[in-house]
């Protein structure tokens, strides 16, 4: 999936997930929001079929890009953890 | 200080209550955050009103006829409130818009006036049997295996870059959803936004039962319901729609809604992170159909119960004219 930068600040980050729908935005916003150094998330869809999700995140300190690889590697380990369960139940 | 005194300055304080309300309407577009602070603004001067007027009635003639004053206010509020209520023949003759869902037939910050009487739109009839194949909440989707809740159209909220999504974001057209005893189809509408060009979008085109195709007809009734616990709706507060489909089971009446703003019916609306829809709306819920609009006046009321940021369906509106 192709990501595009569209504002990068000390703080703030927004970039759209091109092609992607709102099951990803939803999953990394909620991770992005659980995490205490970050401020804000959210994501804005201008048209939930045509338009890409474009999302917002700001850090109170820190690097916003830090935050996100964070979130990502968290969403990472708990898919793993799930299909590591998934197969051991199915055998 | 006399009567007329007083007129005089309820008069300045209208005219600021007035004017704040025309400087957010000017506003809200360039600054969503600077709408939302000014619309604090009007909730705060309607209360320093009537503050300032219990005070000054209290100043004038003593705080035993100031209570007894603000009493008969309430009595008479409550007088109102309650004839409206029996003429209009519902527990809600009043009502605010708080979404753009209906442009641009209704707008946020309409006051609606409301009456109790017969919904006037599409009857059908139906057996138990049928209606609880409806409600089961099983969707056929051609292009895609198997069935699913919700409907094509929000099914691909959630799964855009699958093929079967694709086909239909382009060719919506050749798409046939089965529900129950309802064969729906969609079409392409024009979405206008405030900004920029148009784009085109997949729609609910008509709905097919019994041989019959009903196309979607904005001179049905907009009716206000109440969504049950457990409904994606049910949190929103009142919802303002108009009425797609009345269907009668066994001389019972249920209504299918659809905002005129959105492209699928409220019960094709499947939120795939919370696995919930929206359910037929029963008689008991419906508060009645809307008689007419007060444009802006819904504002204050709006603002007192706490709804300041606008919703982004607000700057988009779906274009019915060329499905």
């Amino acid at each position: 999936m192709e990501v595009k930068i569209l504002k990068e600040g000390k703080d703030e980050l927004t970039f759209e997930l091109i092609g992607a729908d709102r099951s990803l935005s939803q999953l990394i916003v909620e991770k992005l929001n659980a995490d205490k150094g970050v401020e804000f998330a959210a994501c804005k869809v201008d048209h939930p079929l045509l338009a890409n999700p474009v999302v917002t995140l700001r850090t109170g300190k820190g690097k916003p890009v830090d935050a996100l690889v964070k979130s990502l590697k968290e969403i990472h380990g708990d898919i793993s953890a799930f299909k590591e369960k998934f197969s051991e139940l199915t055998g | 200080m006399n009567f007329w005194g007083s007129m005089q300055k309820t008069h300045v304080q209208f005219a600021i209550l007035f004017g704040t309300l025309i400087i957010y309407l000017l506003v809200k577009s360039f600054s969503p955050g600077l709408g939302v602070a000014i619309g604090v603004l009007i909730a705060v001067e309607i209360f320093v009103m009537v503050g300032l007027e219990i005070r000054q009635g209290a100043k004038e003639s003593g705080w035993e006829h100031e209570v007894i004053d603000t009493i008969i206010a309430l009595v008479v509020a409550l007088a109102i409130w309650f004839s409206a209520s029996f003429i209009l023949n519902t527990g809600s003759p009043l009502s605010g818009v708080v979404s753009c869902s209906m442009l641009p037939n209704l707008h946020r910050g309409d006051f609606v006036v409301v009456q109790g009487a017969t919904v006037d739109a599409y009857t059908i009839n139906m057996t138990k049997e049928e209606f609880d194949s409806l409600t089961s909440g099983k969707t056929t989707i051609s292009g895609l295996n198997g069935s699913i809740h919700g409907s094509a159209y929000s099914y691909c909220v959630y799964h855009r870059q699958e093929q079967a999504c694709k086909d239909f974001i382009s060719k919506p057209e050749t798409v046939v959803e089965t529900t129950g005893p309802f064969t729906l189809r969609y079409g392409k509408c024009q979405i206008d936004y405030d900004k920029g060009s148009p784009s085109y979008g997949p729609c609910l085109e008509s709905i097919e039962f019994k041989g019959t195709k009903y196309l979607a007809n904005f001179s049905n009734d907009i009716i206000v319901y109440k969504s049950d616990p457990g409904n994606l709706y049910s949190t929103i507060g009142d919802i303002v729609h108009r009425v797609y489909f009345k269907i009668n089971v066994d001389g019972e009446n249920y209504y299918l809604t659809k905002g005129d703003n959105n492209p699928i019916l409220d019960n094709q609306v499947y939120d795939y992170s919370s696995d919930v829809g929206n359910a037929p709306i029963p008689q008991r819920n419906v508060k009645g159909r809307v008689l007419f609009r007060i444009p802006l006046l819904g504002y204050f009321k709006l603002f007192i119960s706490g709804f300041y940021l606008e919703d982004p369906q607000c700057s988009t509106q779906l274009n019915y004219e060329h499905v």
